[in-house]
């Protein structure tokens, strides 16, 4: 354990005898390549991960005004690189889920034993060994980005995603499932991420989640992949005799064209009608039954005259448009009110 | 109100990928409104597009949209659409189109101007 660089552990525990036992005996053990820091709450342990760098933080679960379980949560949001382990005297099933699902790499019961503090040092000292892969490369067959990033909105998780081809470098950012930022070339925002939703062809890389330096993009994903795809179907006709050029001066226009747009309810489930995402008001279930219609009649539709797979259903009404979607196995309603609805 | 609709659609039908339209009505006085279909494609026979206006026909309500608030449908395919108007008095107008054509760039002044039509004149 000795060999190699320094470890930096920060250990957050309201027993301040407990802090004191553990840094004394894990520093021997570790004979001193465990720089430890304590603190006996979340406010002291914040201080401390500004004022030092840290590997890793050790939490208690039953601490005051704020829990371990929720610090940990929150040291995800703040700190995605720093290793996260939970430390507590009353282990349980439904501790243990919470902790992981709030972003804890290993949860730990307290030992009541100089060799249960042993086993404690050992996989600690292996989570610190443990290094994670800086987002993964590779060769996705029949994925394109919009699979990538429905995968990663439904899945709720935090990420990067990269993209580039000889025209355009472009990053879009994604949080908790959510679109919060983009940009592409001189583009931010919608702009661009329509612009690198509609790029013909290039590369990307899913990477690990860093913080965007402004947040450009609101409201539900679903809406987002929407209009990028309309305005894609809507640009193919134009853009088609230079099929490996995008321009983003049509991009910026069609874009425009939709700002007036307000979203009024979105709803994602399976093909069998479990409901995967559910934002709307009211009649979830109605909404279901419909989208469920709706690939029927696409398929008779298809027996009659064939075009190819199905992939939406446009509705104009009155008030705005409403979007039915039949894509990667999952179903989507998405009601959006606009002026343009009106015209 | 076919023939209106048959001047209405004359030279229409040419524009290069259009695969075949027709019109009907649901209302109960429409009088001559058996409905006509037109084809441009060989290979798709007009009737067939009376099966697709009867599909269209019996689709469910909306839900989210008030009964009478849905103006148009588009169905997006991978090779095509079919676009598919409601006016107001009942009459219908479903138009099916090949994609990335000329024909697929005219579904909105086509629907506009169905929609715009007065049976009387």
């Amino acid at each position: 354990m000795s060999n190699g660089a320094k470890h930096h552990i920060l250990f957050v525990d309201d027993d301040a005898d407990f802090l004191l036992t553990l840094r004394d005996l894990y520093g021997m053990m570790s004979e001193h390549s465990w720089e430890i820091f304590t603190a006996t709450s979340a406010n002291k342990a914040l201080e401390v991960l500004d004022a030092h760098r840290i590997d890793l933080v050790v939490v208690d679960v039953n601490m005051p005004v704020i829990d371990g379980i929720q610090f940990i949560g929150m040291l995800q949001r703040r700190h995605p690189k720093l290793k996260r382990a939970v430390l507590t005297g009353l282990a349980s099933q439904e501790k243990r889920t919470a902790a992981l699902a709030n972003g804890a790499d290993l949860f730990i019961e307290k030992a009541s034993s100089p060799e249960g503090y042993r086993s404690i040092f050992a996989m600690l000292g292996e989570l610190l060994q443990w290094m994670p892969r800086e987002g993964f490369q590779g060769v996705l067959r029949k994925v394109g980005l919009n699979d990538v990033i429905q995968m990663e909105c439904l899945a709720r998780n935090s990420s990067v995603l990269e993209i580039y081809n000889e025209h355009v470098l472009g990053r879009i950012y994604i949080q908790d499932g959510q679109l919060i930022h983009a940009v592409g070339g001189d583009l931010t925002g919608e702009h661009a991420l329509y612009k690198l939703l509609s790029l013909p062809g290039g590369s990307f890389e899913l990477a690990q989640f860093e913080h965007p330096p402004e947040k450009t993009l609101g409201g539900s994903w679903e809406m987002l992949l929407m209009e990028a795809a309309r305005l894609r179907d809507e640009n193919a006709a134009q853009t088609s005799s230079k099929p490996d050029e995008v321009d983003p001066q049509t991009l910026m226009v069609a874009a425009n064209s939709t700002t007036s747009s307000h979203l009024e309810e979105t709803l994602v489930c399976t093909r069998t009608g479990d409901t995967l995402f559910d934002a709307a008001p009211e009649e979830a279930e109605a909404r279901v039954a419909w989208l469920q219609a709706v690939e029927q009649r696409a398929a008779e539709l298809s027996r009659i005259l064939p075009l190819g797979s199905f992939d939406r259903l446009e509705t104009q009404t009155m008030e705005g448009r409403i979007l039915s979607v039949s894509r990667g196995g999952k179903l989507v309603y998405v009601r959006v009110s606009t002026a343009l609805g009106n015209k | 109100m076919n023939e209106l609709f048959q001047q209405w659609l004359d030279g229409r039908l040419s524009v290069p990928g259009m695969i075949a339209c027709g019109v009907a009505s649901s209302a109960a006085d429409a009088g001559d409104a058996a409905g006509a279909c037109w084809s441009k494609d060989a290979n798709f026979p007009a009737e067939k597009m009376g099966e697709i206006l009867t599909v269209l026909q019996n689709m469910s309500p909306v839900p989210g949209a008030p009964q009478g608030a849905v103006r148009w449908h588009t169905w997006v395919f991978a090779n095509g659409k079919i676009r598919y108007v409601l006016r107001p008095d009942g009459w219908i107008f479903a138009i099916a189109v090949r994609a990335n054509s000329d024909a697929a760039q005219v579904l909105d002044p086509l629907t506009e101007e169905f929609l715009a039509l007065h049976p009387a004149s």
